[in-house]
């Protein structure tokens, strides 16, 4: 965390239930299923700073490549831009998603840019890339649904 | 366990009923097939747990952490607390103190446990048990992990007398690479334990050992080498874990386990499949382990791991 976050000086551990009305309502946006372990749930971290004032968000994603999930750390700061991202495992033969020109391409997008992003890769992605895209659009769209719509 | 079990619930009370608090269950079930050239063909619900966990946050971050595991054994003739612990966690996690029934830092201990696997580490062999009643120091600093427990030497299958025999054991780890894919670590340990599980009688372990987790394109190696002195005797181990996604739902595992003591040496060899569909995961393996005796076993695993937030 303290890659995207070195300023932050402690995090908040936030466990949220999805409801089977919340689970149909974000899979109907992406498009496709959730994963068999992430039906039910999400987990994000508010990372805070001086006073205990929040600065931003940490979501561990996970996402089904080729052979295995990928699993990936986004930031995101209070205005919901994406601040950096990075892979923490992977199995993949193909780990051309890994690279910096890769995934530097996500930040400072804002949440609700990051789903049209998908439509604007020129170079031909591989499917490590799509799971990343994929993933990163998950999370962004079940947050935006459990958190950023309840507190509206 | 009663005085332990007496002093969290005194500290659950005293922790303030306003800091936010969540709750997270997992429960876990591991039935098994096993033949052997030593023995009959054998069928077992070889483990059921149940992990409870839940964590209070104060305004500026997670504070306080209570954790158990309660499991079952050998067809539910067993039951254990396997751990039971309080942890005050500092800011970012740079430093925490654990105290109850706590997981040893030793080695891969750390990040992957063999108990629910076919092929397990050669823990007992080592420091004697991979949970203990005691406290403990740890935190993550940058690439840096590390953990320092003084536990009392019974493990978790025996009911605690006070104060123990005394035991002490720690780990300093670091991880590396963009992606995280390599973790190496260093190890000692040092104090007396039980001899076994149920034993009243103590011997005297000191070691020391080297671990490292690799992550290499669809493969992950997983090895860990000790030496020391346990009960006057030389002992030497070492233990290596190769699993390769050939597919998304399916893995490749070899393994290879030695252990030098008493002037004898043991090894086995392992090599095993996992199919792993969304709702479970289908294991199969065949060891040959080499003794006194030679012995060939083939194990078939069933396993199960649900999870949930209330």
């Amino acid at each position: 965390m303290t890659r995207i976050f070195p300023e932050a000086k402690d995090y908040v551990t936030v466990n949220l239930k999805i409801s089977q009305k919340e689970c149909e309502a974000i899979e109907k946006e992406l498009g496709f299923e959730l994963l068999p372990g992430q039906r039910d749930r999400f987990q994000y971290f508010q990372m805070t700073g001086e006073g205990g004032k929040q600065i931003g968000t940490i979501i561990a994603a996970s996402q089904k490549g080729e052979y295995g999930a990928i699993e990936f750390v986004i930031g995101f700061d209070t205005t919901g831009t994406l601040k950096d991202i990075y892979i923490q495992r992977s199995r993949e033969r193909d780990q051309s998603f890994k690279d910096r020109s890769f995934l530097d391409q996500f930040k400072n997008i804002r949440m609700e840019e990051l789903k049209k992003l998908k439509n604007d890769f020129k170079d031909p992605l591989t499917k490590g890339k799509l799971a990343v895209i994929d993933g990163i659009i998950k999370e962004v769209v079940t947050y935006k649904k459990l958190v950023t719509e309840k507190k509206q | 366990m009663n005085k332990i079990c007496v002093l969290l619930l005194i500290l659950l009370h005293l922790i303030p009923a306003k800091l936010h608090a969540s709750w997270s269950f997992s429960a876990d079930a591991d039935l098994r097939s096993n033949w052997s050239s030593a023995d009959k063909l054998s069928a077992e619900v070889h483990a059921a747990g149940l992990s409870i966990r839940k964590s209070f946050a104060d305004n500026s971050g997670d504070r306080y952490i209570i954790s158990g595991l309660f499991e079952a054994e050998n067809n539910f003739s067993e039951f254990m607390i396997h751990e039971l612990y309080f942890r005050y966690k500092g800011p970012m996690g740079l430093w925490n103190i654990t105290a109850g029934r706590i997981g040893i830092p030793y080695g891969l201990l750390t990040s992957f446990s063999t108990t629910r696997h076919i092929f397990e580490k050669p823990i007992e062999e080592i420091i004697g048990f991979d949970a203990d009643n005691g406290i403990m120091f740890s935190g993550v600093a940058g690439i840096f992990d590390y953990g320092f427990s003084l536990t009392q030497g019974y493990g978790a299958h025996r009911m605690p007398e006070f104060p123990g025999e005394g035991f002490g054991a720690g780990r300093v780890g670091v991880t590396l690479g963009e992606a995280e894919e390599y973790s190496i670590g260093v190890s000692v340990s040092g104090g007396r334990t039980s001899a076994d599980h149920m034993d009243h009688s103590a011997i005297t372990r000191i070691t020391g050992g080297l671990d490292a987790t690799l992550n290499i394109g669809q493969s992950i190696i997983r090895t860990e080498v000790n030496a020391g002195i346990i009960d006057k005797h030389r002992v030497v181990s070492g233990y290596g874990l190769l699993d390769y996604t050939l597919h998304r739902r399916l893995d490749l595992s070899a393994g290879i386990r030695v252990i030098y003591s008493h002037n004898v040496t043991d090894g086995a060899l392992f090599a095993g499949l996992s199919f792993n569909p969304p709702w479970f995961n289908l294991r199969g393996g065949y060891i040959y382990e080499h003794s006194d005796k030679q012995k060939h076993s083939i194990s078939l695993q069933l396993y199960r791991l649900f999870s949930f937030t209330l």
